[in-house]
C-alpha cells in the first residue's frame, strides 16, 4: 500500500506550504501595527498604512489565512490519516485550496483599501463573503465526505472537533455576514441588522469563530498529533466526550459576555456572563486530558522539542481559558473591558494556543507529508521553540500589565472626586510597554521565519533522495498508523539505511516520532515478527 | 418581549443545562457493552492497550461542573437572565448606574455647590479650588488645550490676555457652559489669487511687519474695507462678540510656531487662511459637566491669566 496514493497528500502540502508564506505575512503585518502603536510616525502618512487599515488585515491573515490554512492542512491530513481512506473528491479538494487562496488575495486587495463592512474578525466585503461560503461548503462537502466513506467503524474524537468547527462558521459566517450589496466596485454593502441587534450578532459571530470554535478545533490537532508524538493514546476518551458536548452546547451562548454593560438588554448579557463561566468545565476538560496523557512522559520533554511546543499550548490554552472565565464576570469585566488586556488575552489563544500547536503539528507533519525522515535541522526548531516562547512572554506580560495599568488610572480619584489622570497619560505610561509587546512580536515572527526556512530547507535538500525511496517507505508508514504500538516497544536500536554513516535513533528521544518507526519496520517481514 | 420569547428562552437555557447533565452522566456510567465498543474505535488506531487509556472522568472536574451548575442556578435566580423574569435581586444594570451616581453625589455634589455661591474671581484667587479647577481641565479641557500654558497651533493659549471671545470672568464660564463657533469664511474664490496676496501683505503691516509692496499694500487695505473689517473691525482690532481675533498684535493661533518663525512662513499661513478659511470649535459643557463644576473650571481658567 502506498499512502502516497492512497491519501491525497497534495492539498495537505498546498495548504501546509500557504499557511508558513501567509503566517509570515500576517505576523509581519502585526509587527509593523504593533511599531506604529509605539511610534505612530511608522505610518509614513500613508492612508493604507495607517494601523486603523493594518489592523483588520493582520487579524484578517492570522484568522483566515494562517489559522483557516492550517486548520485546512491538519484537517484534512487527520481525516486520511484516522479514516483510513482519500480526501472525498480530489477535485473539490483542490477548489478549497485555490478558491480559499483567492479569498485571502481579495482581502488583501480590499482591506488596505478602506473597503470593509466594518464587523470586527468579518471585514470582508459582500462578494468575497459569497466566495468564503461557497469554499466553506466545498470544505464541509470534503470533509464529511470523506468521513461517511471512512473504512474505520468509529469516527476519531479529532473529528469531531474539526467537523463542529466546519458547521459553527458555516452558520456564523453565513449570518453575521446577511448584507445588503450596494455597489461592486468599490465593494459596499450595509448590514440587515440594525443597531444592538448588529452589535450582539457580530459579538456573536467574534465569540463563535476567535474565542470557541478555531481554538476548538485546534483541540482536533492536539489529540491526533499528542498521542502521535507519544505513542500512546489519550488519557481519557469519556473526558473527551464531556468536554465536546458541554463545550458546543455552551459555546455559543456565551456570546454577550463581550458586550457587559451596553444597550443589550440585562438578562442578554446575564446569561453570556453565566455561559462564560460555566465554560471552565470544557477548558479544564480538555487542560487536564492533555496534561494527564504527558504525565507519564515528562522527562521526554528534555530531548522532545515537538512535544514541548504541544504542551506549551496546553499551557497557554489553560491561561487563556481562565483568563476568559475571570474576565467575564460583570464586575471582572468592568475592569478589564476596553483595554489591552483584552488584546493581551486574545494573543495568549492566538500566539499560544493556536500559534504553538501549529508549530508543533506542523514540525511532526511536514516530514511525512514530504516523505522525508526528519526535518532539516533540530537545533532550529529548539531556536524557533524559544524565540515563541520568549517573544509570548513578553507580549502577553507587556499589555497585560498596561491593561491593568491602563484601568487602574482610568478609575484613579482626587480627593475632590476629580479623575487623577488624563487619557493621554495612560497611554505614555502604557508606551514602553508597547515597546517590549513590539519586541515580543519581532521575537515570534523571526521563529515563524525559522520554521519556514526549516521546511524550505528539508523539502528541498531530501526531495530527491525520498523520491527514491518512496515506496519502501511508504508502504512502512502506512504500517505504523495501523500498529504504531509495537513500534513502541521495539527493543532494537533501528539504523538508518538512507543516510551516509548508520547513526542509531532511538523514537523516545527523537523530535520525529516517525523517525525510529520507519526504520525499525523497514522490511514487512521484519514488522511480521511483532 | 413576549411571553413566549421569554419561556423559549427559559426553557432553553435550562433544557441545555439539564441535557449536558444528562449526557454527562450518561457517559459516567456508560454500560460495560459501550466500552467494549469504544475500544475497538481505538484498537483500529492501535496505541496500546485501551482500556486503561479510558480513564474515568477525575472526579475534581465534576465536582467543578457541579459548582458551575449551582452557581449559574444561583444567578439566575437572583438576577435577570431567563428572558422577562427580573431575578429577586431585581438588579438592573441601569438602577445600578443611579447608585454610583447617587453615591458619587452624595459625597462630593454638596462640596461643588458651595462653589457656586463664591464669585469666579474668589475661587480663582483659592489654592484649594483652583487645584480642583486644574483637576477638572486635565481631564476636559487638556486633550485639546494641551497643560496650561503650552502652545498648540489651531487652539487658543489661556495663559495670555489675548482673548477670543472676552476675558472676563463671566464671558469664560458662558464659553465653556455653551461652547463656541467661530467661523472664518474662505475667501479664496472672491479675492482670486492676486487679491488674497494683496490682502495678506496688510495683514502683515497690521501687525507691524514692514511691507515689501506699498502698491500691493494698498490694494490689500481695499479688500481689507470691502470684506474683513465687518469682523475684524476697522484696523483689525478684532471683536470679541464674533470671536474675530485681533490682527494688530504678533498672536497667531492658526500658524504653527515654527512657521511663525520666518516671516515668509508667516506671509504664506496668513495668505492660506485668508483662502481657505477655518471653522473653530469649542464644544459646549453643560451635558457633560455641572453648572458646579463649570463655575470651578472658569475660576481655574480665568487665574491662567490675571
Amino acid at each position: 500500500m502506498n499512502t502516497h496514493n492512497t491519501y491525497n497528500y497534495t492539498v495537505v502540502r498546498q495548504f501546509a506550504r500557504m499557511t508558513l508564506v501567509w503566517g509570515i505575512v500576517g505576523m509581519g503585518i502585526g509587527v509593523w501595527a504593533a511599531a506604529e502603536l509605539a511610534f505612530p510616525s511608522l505610518n509614513l502618512g500613508i492612508p493604507w498604512l495607517s494601523f486603523g487599515r493594518l489592523s483588520p488585515v493582520h487579524s484578517s491573515l492570522l484568522l483566515f489565512a494562517f489559522g483557516g490554512n492550517a486548520l485546512f492542512a491538519t484537517s484534512y491530513y487527520v481525516v486520511q490519516r484516522t479514516c483510513h481512506t482519500r480526501l472525498f473528491n480530489d477535485g473539490l479538494a483542490a477548489f478549497t485550496f485555490w478558491g480559499w487562496q483567492c479569498v485571502i488575495v481579495l482581502a488583501l486587495c480590499t482591506l488596505p483599501y478602506g473597503m470593509t463592512s466594518g464587523k470586527a474578525f468579518a471585514e470582508l466585503e459582500w462578494p468575497i463573503d459569497i466566495l468564503i461560503t461557497i469554499v466553506w461548503i466545498a470544505y464541509a462537502v470534503v470533509f464529511f465526505g470523506t468521513i461517511v466513506q471512512r473504512n474505520t467503524s468509529y469516527v476519531y474524537v479529532a473529528n469531531w472537533f474539526f467537523g463542529a468547527y466546519i458547521l459553527a462558521v458555516a452558520a456564523l459566517h453565513i449570518l453575521n455576514s446577511a448584507a445588503l450589496p450596494v455597489g461592486l466596485w468599490p465593494m459596499k454593502s450595509y448590514s440587515l441588522y440594525p443597531g444592538t441587534v448588529d452589535a450582539m450578532v457580530s459579538a456573536w459571530y467574534s465569540q463563535g469563530l476567535v474565542d470557541a470554535f478555531m481554538p476548538g478545533a485546534f483541540f482536533g490537532v492536539l489529540y491526533y498529533f499528542l498521542p502521535r508524538q507519544l505513542g500512546h493514546p489519550v488519557y481519557s476518551y469519556r473526558l473527551i466526550v464531556v468536554q465536546f458536548w458541554t463545550f458546543v452546547s455552551l459555546a455559543l451562548w456565551a456570546a454577550s459576555q463581550h458586550l457587559l454593560y451596553t444597550a443589550l438588554p440585562d438578562w442578554t448579557q446575564s446569561l453570556g456572563m453565566v455561559c462564560a463561566v460555566f465554560l471552565i468545565a470544557p477548558f479544564l476538560a480538555g487542560v487536564i486530558n492533555g496534561f494527564m496523557t504527558v504525565s507519564a512522559d515528562w522527562h521526554r520533554l528534555h530531548s522532545d522539542i515537538i512535544l514541548r511546543f504541544l504542551v506549551l499550548a496546553l499551557f497557554f490554552y489553560g491561561v487563556e481559558g481562565l483568563e476568559g472565565v475571570v474576565t467575564s464576570i460583570r464586575s471582572v469585566n468592568a475592569f478589564t473591558q476596553y483595554t489591552d488586556w483584552t488584546v493581551s488575552h486574545v494573543h495568549a489563544a492566538g500566539l499560544g494556543w493556536i500559534g504553538f500547536l501549529a508549530f508543533g503539528a506542523f514540525y511532526a507533519m511536514l516530514p511525512r507529508l514530504f516523505n522525508i525522515e526528519q526535518m532539516y535541522s533540530i537545533p532550529l526548531i529548539l531556536l524557533h521553540f524559544w524565540f515563541a516562547t520568549v517573544g509570548t512572554m513578553l507580549y502577553l506580560l507587556a499589555l497585560g500589565g498596561a491593561g491593568m495599568v491602563q484601568s487602574l488610572m482610568w478609575y484613579a480619584q482626587n480627593d475632590d472626586g476629580t479623575l487623577a489622570y488624563r487619557f493621554v497619560e495612560s497611554l505614555q505610561v502604557s508606551h514602553p510597554l508597547y515597546v517590549v509587546r513590539l519586541l515580543g512580536g519581532m521575537l515570534y515572527l523571526a521563529g515563524m521565519c525559522l520554521m519556514t526556512y526549516n521546511a524550505w530547507k528539508t523539502v528541498a535538500s531530501t526531495l530527491p533522495k525520498a523520491r527514491k525511496n518512496e515506496d519502501s517507505v511508504s508502504e512502512v508508514d502506512s504500517v505504523i498508523d495501523h500498529h504504531p504500538a509495537e513500534v513502541h516497544h521495539d527493543s532494537h536500536p533501528p539504523l538508518d539505511p538512507r543516510h551516509g554513516p548508520h547513526r542509531p535513533v532511538d523514537p523516545r528521544h527523537s523530535a520525529n516520532p516517525h523517525t525510529g518507526s520507519q526504520h525499525s519496520s523497514e522490511s514487512p517481514a521484519h514488522h511480521a515478527d511483532h | 418581549m413576549s411571553d413566549f420569547l421569554s419561556l423559549w428562552i427559559g426553557v432553553c437555557v435550562l433544557g441545555s443545562l439539564f441535557v449536558c447533565h444528562v449526557l454527562i452522566e450518561w457517559v459516567l456510567h456508560r454500560p460495560d457493552e459501550r466500552h467494549e465498543a469504544h475500544k475497538v474505535q481505538y484498537s483500529h488506531q492501535s496505541w496500546g492497550d485501551v482500556r486503561s487509556y479510558d480513564h474515568p472522568v477525575p472526579r475534581s472536574w465534576l465536582y467543578l461542573l457541579y459548582a458551575c451548575t449551582l452557581f449559574a442556578l444561583i444567578y439566575f435566580s437572583l438576577y435577570p437572565a431567563l428572558g422577562t423574569f427580573p431575578g429577586v435581586l431585581r438588579w438592573t444594570s441601569q438602577q445600578q448606574y443611579k447608585d454610583e451616581v447617587g453615591e458619587y453625589n452624595l459625597v462630593y455634589t454638596e462640596r461643588f455647590n458651595r462653589y457656586l455661591a463664591r464669585s469666579i474671581t474668589e475661587i480663582a484667587s483659592d489654592p484649594v479650588a483652583r487645584t480642583t479647577g486644574q483637576h477638572l481641565f486635565m481631564s476636559y479641557c487638556s486633550n485639546c488645550h494641551q497643560g496650561a500654558g503650552e502652545d498648540r497651533t489651531h487652539y487658543p493659549k489661556l495663559t495670555d490676555r489675548d482673548w477670543l471671545w472676552g476675558g472676563h470672568p463671566e464671558q469664560i464660564e458662558a464659553t465653556i457652559l455653551h461652547g463656541r463657533t467661530g467661523i472664518m469664511p474662505a475667501w479664496g474664490s472672491v479675492l482670486g489669487e492676486k487679491g488674497v496676496e494683496e490682502t495678506a501683505s496688510y495683514v502683515m503691516t497690521l501687525a507691524g511687519y514692514k511691507p515689501a509692496n506699498p502698491e500691493e499694500v494698498a490694494a490689500g487695505k481695499e479688500h481689507f474695507a470691502a470684506y474683513c473689517a465687518f469682523c475684524h473691525s476697522a484696523g483689525g482690532r478684532g471683536d470679541p462678540r464674533q470671536g474675530a481675533p485681533r490682527l494688530t498684535d504678533k498672536t497667531w493661533m492658526h500658524i504653527s510656531s515654527k512657521d511663525a518663525l520666518s516671516e515668509a512662513g508667516l506671509e504664506a499661513g496668513v495668505r492660506a487662511a485668508i483662502a481657505d478659511g477655518f471653522v473653530n470649535l469649542m464644544p459646549p459643557h453643560w451635558n457633560t459637566l455641572d453648572r458646579a463644576q463649570i463655575h470651578v473650571l472658569a475660576g481655574y481658567v480665568y487665574s491662567l491669566s490675571n
